[in-house]
């Protein structure tokens, strides 16, 4: 007991009144909980959509079921399916299926989701990028010292795609997502 | 190089647009107080979720929003070490200086290189979409920056190299150190 | 390094002199004092050699330094051979007080001590009468130095100069004034050998080991490689020259090259990393431009050469850095060897003053750009109107928000 110091207790975290102790769920509709199978077997559905050519109707497909309610390993899964499809499509095509999308019902809804993902999609492959390659190249004893900067980093492909995703989302969803992406507690 | 550049800036701008919509909130936790929440943390529902752009694992951008502050960290990219010790020199010498920056963050987050912290009185105080464009302009001004750097240097490494060595392999000349002895000569 | 300045008698004027001139400068290095280095105190010799020149020569004092400096023979010599060692400094004292006896002005009581890179210290100073300047210098490690044939260097540089050293130095010589050369071209050269005093006393080691090369050359090829006995093989002694704290020179001579390694220290990281890049191009420039060029290899831990000699820091820290330079025969021929030998020495300073000027220039870069910044984000402040008010006397005014 003598070994903690008391000053460093963070009382706040005791006080059940107090604002740390807010209950975040009360923040959120309720959802329903996932399966990772569930999740497993729509990612196999929308492959086989994705394999038959119909990468509009895959990508509605996976934007109208998120798992909100699965835990980490559903929503990974989801994201690579998602990741997936955004890869599979012609940079020409993006803004066309975005605004059938958009016009369709609930499509707001669904770009909303789809930004949640861009977003997720760039911070994911990063962190677990960086933690294999974080590595300064040692200078190179060639013949010049003087190379250009930029070009051939690890993911920068992949983030190019998702770069460009939303760039044409927010000229048609508007920066509107973004904050609803920011303030909805039910995370992707 | 600049076509990977223009759509993470835009993604950056963007993001931060929607980001940047703060309001004055009083600290719930001690009474007369108005903290900027997302460094007090001490209010779980006024924190939103946290957006990430990265270009590539050693490019990105971290946005932290809240109630009434966002923090923006940057990743700049170090290829290798001497980019990576003009990074730290740079940034060191901003956040010396950061009280005359106003949104400038003395420390850095973890991870990335340097911080911004932008309160509701800034907001309030600076014009919004000005503050955004200088978030672009720092980010694109640093690479530049770190690249000419990095560039002079070399180009004064060769040449005090080869004007050393000269009068030693062919025989006396007594111009080749003078003309660089005040160090300005070559980029101006 | 610091400068001893022993008021004297026309020191005062001087001094008045050179506050109109350069104040803040004068201002600004008496602020500075313990940290003034060879550079600055070779400023401020050339300020005063400067004024006593120009109180002979023109009535008008130059603005620059400089140009003035470079446009005086002996002194652009030395300044070629010790750039941007301050040791031109003796030159200045003697080159002024030659004039004095040029122009009939009379010569004034000398009492100056100079200091130089590698804490080599000269004392300049007529103990006896005005018209005889002894020259003193010390060097940290003249003790290895005589050891390798430094005194019979400076006997055959300064002969008949030469006095007992004084004391808290470890070479003196004397110039008589009153009894100088009396062709011009000796007294230039007279000048010049004695601003060399440091060079010719570093660059003993140097001679023996190419003096050394020479004879093993010539055993070697007595024998084909296989047969050569092993002390031809491998070569002579390392001499190992500690010019400072912690940094040393070594130099061994083998029958094919000699070669020359200094050892060298990095304070910070960005010392390190900066050097790295212009070592790479100390190691590349053989590849790229110059063929002929000696050959430059650069290690953190020592290299073989070094094995088993006392004081070598073997711990691989990476804040030593070892610079080998190979000189081949081509550059060991005697017609070429005084230039190669004043050269290789002045490596050290040249190449951290290269690191230190980098850094300067990059900073100053960062504070422009920083400015520029601020430029940006002051922009986002939107413009306070102006507003105008009247005080109760009708005048207006504009408030400051």
């Amino acid at each position: 007991m003598a070994t903690v110091n008391w000053r460093t207790i963070n009382i706040d975290a005791l006080d059940p009144d107090s604002p740390a102790n807010f209950d975040l769920s009360s923040l959120s509709p309720a959802v329903q909980p996932v399966s990772a199978a569930d999740v497993q077997s729509l990612a196999g559905q929308i492959r086989q959509l994705l394999r038959g050519g119909d990468s509009e109707g895959a990508l509605q497909g996976a934007l109208e079921n998120p798992p909100y309610g699965g835990d980490e390993k559903a929503k990974e899964v989801h994201l690579a399916t998602v990741i997936e499809i955004l890869q599979s499509i012609r940079q020409a095509d993006m803004s066309p299926i975005l605004s059938r999308i958009y016009s369709a019902p609930g499509g707001s809804e669904a770009l909303d989701v789809l930004m949640k993902y861009i977003y997720k999609g760039m911070a994911q492959s990063n962190t677990s990028a960086a933690s294999t390659s974080r590595n300064l190249t040692p200078q190179a004893t060639g013949f010049s010292q003087i190379h250009s900067r930029g070009g051939g980093e690890g993911g920068g492909q992949a983030m190019s795609v998702l770069l460009s995703w939303h760039e044409k989302l927010v000229e048609i969803a508007g920066p509107g997502s973004i904050v609803r992406v920011m303030a909805d507690r039910r995370t992707v | 190089m600049s076509q990977s550049l223009r759509p993470y800036l835009q993604c950056v701008r963007s993001s931060l647009t929607a980001a940047l919509s703060l309001a004055n909130f009083a600290s719930q936790a001690s009474e007369r107080h108005n903290v900027p929440e997302i460094e007090a943390a001490s209010s779980p529902e006024v924190l939103l979720n946290p957006l990430t752009v990265s270009r590539n694992e050693n490019e990105k951008v971290l946005i932290e929003p809240s109630i009434n502050s966002v923090r923006i960290s940057i990743k700049i990219k170090q290829a290798d070490e001497i980019e990576n010790i003009l990074v730290h020199k740079f940034t060191r010498f901003l956040t010396q200086r950061a009280e005359a920056f106003f949104i400038l963050r003395r420390k850095p987050v973890k991870g990335y290189d340097i911080s911004f912290l932008i309160t509701n009185f800034h907001t309030e105080e600076m014009l919004k979409h000005k503050l955004v464009d200088f978030i672009i302009q720092f980010m694109e001004e640093v690479d530049k920056e770190i690249s000419e750097m990095k560039l002079f240097l070399n180009a004064r490494a060769r040449f005090v190299a080869e004007s050393f060595l000269t009068p030693v392999s062919h025989g006396w000349d007594t111009h080749s150190h003078e003309m660089i002895a005040d160090g300005h000569s070559l980029t101006e | 390094m610091s400068i001893a300045r022993r008021t004297s008698c026309k020191d005062d004027e001087k001094k008045r002199r050179l506050q109109t001139f350069w104040p803040e400068k004068r201002k600004a290095a008496r602020a500075h004092q313990p940290r003034r280095t060879a550079f600055n105190t070779g400023r401020v010799l050339r300020l005063y050699i400067i004024q006593s020149h120009a109180r002979h020569a023109s009535s008008r004092l130059p603005k620059c330094p400089d140009r003035v400096a470079a446009q005086r023979p002996f002194r652009a010599r030395v300044r070629a051979l010790s750039y941007p060692a301050a040791s031109s400094a003796t030159t200045q004292s003697v080159g002024q007080s030659s004039a004095n006896t040029r122009t009939r002005a009379s010569p004034v009581s000398i009492d100056q001590v100079v200091s130089d890179f590698d804490g080599v210290t000269f004392h300049i100073s007529t103990p006896e009468s005005k018209s005889k300047i002894v020259v003193s210098i010390h060097v940290k490690c003249y003790s290895e130095l005589v050891q390798y044939g430094a005194q019979a260097v400076l006997e055959r540089e300064y002969g008949p100069y030469i006095v007992d050293p004084e004391s808290g130095y470890d070479f003196s010589v004397q110039i008589d004034l009153e009894n100088l050369p009396e062709d011009q071209e000796a007294r230039d050269d007279l000048m010049r050998r004695i601003s060399l005093l440091k060079r010719n006393a570093m660059a003993a080691p140097f001679e023996q080991a190419f003096d050394e090369f020479h004879q093993l050359q010539e055993e070697a090829s007595k024998y084909t490689s296989e047969s050569a006995p092993q002390g031809v093989k491998e070569g002579g002694e390392v001499r190992a020259i500690h010019y400072r704290e912690e940094e040393a020179i070594y130099i061994k001579a083998s029958h094919d090259r000699v070669t020359v390694i200094f050892s060298t220290i990095f304070r910070e990281e960005t010392d390190r990393i900066f050097g790295k890049v212009f070592l790479q191009e100390f190691v590349d420039a053989r590849r790229r431009a110059i063929q002929n060029a000696p050959q430059v290899l650069f290690l953190n831990e020592p290299p073989l050469e070094l094995q088993g000699i006392p004081g070598v820091n073997t711990s691989g820290s990476g804040e030593i850095g070892y610079i080998t330079f190979v000189l081949f025969p081509r550059h060991l021929t005697n017609q070429r060897r005084a230039d190669v030998i004043s050269h290789i020495q002045t490596f050290r300073d040249y190449f951290h003053y290269h690191i230190k000027a980098s850094k300067a220039y990059i900073h100053s870069r960062m504070r422009k750009r920083t400015a520029d910044f601020l430029q940006v984000l002051r922009r986002a402040r939107p413009e306070a109107e102006e507003k105008e008010r009247k005080t109760a006397s009708g005048r207006t005014f504009k408030v400051q928000s």
